[in-house]
């Protein structure tokens, strides 16, 4: 007698009829490169609106500074790199051709080692550094925000199989972007107010992308198809 | 895929039968129990199912639908090795599952005391597994006047159950 395999049984049989029933039209996802443009666009009018709203009154001297710009630089495009993985990740399989998320740490490493040799100013008071510093992580999150959004939405369309690494890369992409935004708005070059107010908004960024990933991007296993 | 991404049934049809041996093969190398693997096949159609919105004709197929296979496949062990931590293993097995004084009514006791029209109700819906509307028209009453017969039967078992 012929063995049974599961595709015989009455049980596969009953939910492929199911499937079949389901066989609507769906609106096929776009290539990761194309969603990452459609996303540049959001960042573009985040950073448009940075620019009006007026950026660090010596930024063309900075601009000079070839340190300042590798540093912004690094953060920029890590920012961009993981942005691009996270989108990889809305779609099973998609094999990324280099280490593109290792590259984006290793920027991330060399911004914040740029951010330590800045000089130290030790005649600034605690009152001002809590303030000034309060002030650039709620900008942080603002700017971040609709970035984060845009990208968790878009993930959430896709079907990530590591929600949590989805979520940490989406929010690694739109805080570390944010990260770049704030170093030609905010006039501060201190290690520690880089370190503590723009480096720890971007860790908790992530961190808390990460878990909105574990409870929302992975459901779409369990929704209707679109 | 891609015209079954475009709402072709049969061109679907063709693409589950195609693809159930080589998901098969992959599954068993990772699943051995044969009732656990028709559970995790399952899954896997369905998985791809709700992701073939996301399947990119310009790209290969198979590590598509083997990158979906495999996180069904591990999603399903992570699953079990946490159920499975959470049972105690005993030595030997009690003569009896319950205290026979303690144990509910039988389904059929507790039957017998629902009133007729809500136990007429419990049948048809749990047991015949008929539709509201179905049993609704069998006895000539409306789908509202269905559910309240019902609803009152469950309330009912679940008082006698303890509940």
């Amino acid at each position: 007698m012929a063995e049974t395999t599961p595709i015989d049984t009455a049980r596969t049989k009953a939910v492929v009829r199911r499937l079949l029933d389901d066989a609507a039209p769906v609106r096929r996802l776009r290539p990761p490169l194309m969603r990452l443009g459609l996303w540049l666009i959001v960042v573009a009018i985040v950073g448009a609106a940075v620019g009006a709203s007026g950026v660090r009154p010596d930024l063309e001297i900075r601009l000079r500074d070839p340190f300042y710009v590798l540093e912004i630089g690094a953060l920029g495009v890590a920012g961009l790199l993981m942005a691009a993985r996270a989108f990889q990740e809305a779609v099973p399989g998609y094999a990324a051709r280099w280490p593109s998320r290792g590259v984006g740490l290793g920027l991330v490493l060399v911004a914040a080692m740029l951010w330590l040799r800045q000089p130290v100013n030790g005649e600034l008071a605690l009152a001002e550094f809590i303030t000034t510093g309060i002030a650039c992580s709620a900008r942080t999150l603002a700017l971040a925000a609709l970035p984060w959004c845009a990208l968790l939405i878009a993930i959430r369309r896709g079907a990530p199989l590591a929600p949590v690494r989805a979520g940490a890369l989406a929010g690694g992409g739109a805080f570390l972007t944010a990260a770049f935004l704030m170093r030609i708005d905010c006039r501060l070059d201190e290690p520690l107010h880089l370190l503590v107010w723009h480096a720890l908004p971007v860790a908790a960024g992530v961190g808390l992308s990460a878990v909105i990933g574990l409870v929302w991007l992975r459901r779409w296993r369990s929704r209707p198809p679109r | 895929m891609e015209r079954a991404q475009r709402g072709d049934r049969d061109a679907y049809g063709a693409l589950l039968t195609d693809v159930a041996s080589p998901l098969l093969r992959f599954l068993r190398r990772r699943i051995a129990d044969p009732h656990e693997l028709e559970d995790v096949y399952q899954d896997t159609l369905m998985a791809l199912h709700r992701a073939r919105h996301t399947y990119d004709p310009s790209r290969p197929f198979e590590p598509w639908l083997f990158a979906i296979a495999h996180h069904v496949a591990v999603d399903h062990l992570r699953y079990r090795v946490v159920h499975m931590s959470r049972e105690v293993l005993v030595e030997e097995l009690p003569d009896s599952a319950v205290d026979p004084s303690l144990a509910p009514p039988r389904l059929e006791e507790m039957l017998d005391r629902l009133p007729p029209a809500q136990r007429e109700a419990f049948e048809m819906l749990q047991l015949e597994g008929m539709s509201v509307a179905d049993a609704a028209e069998r006895i000539g009453i409306t789908t509202a006047a269905l559910k309240v017969r019902a609803h009152r039967a469950y309330k009912a078992l679940r008082a006698l159950l303890g509940g």
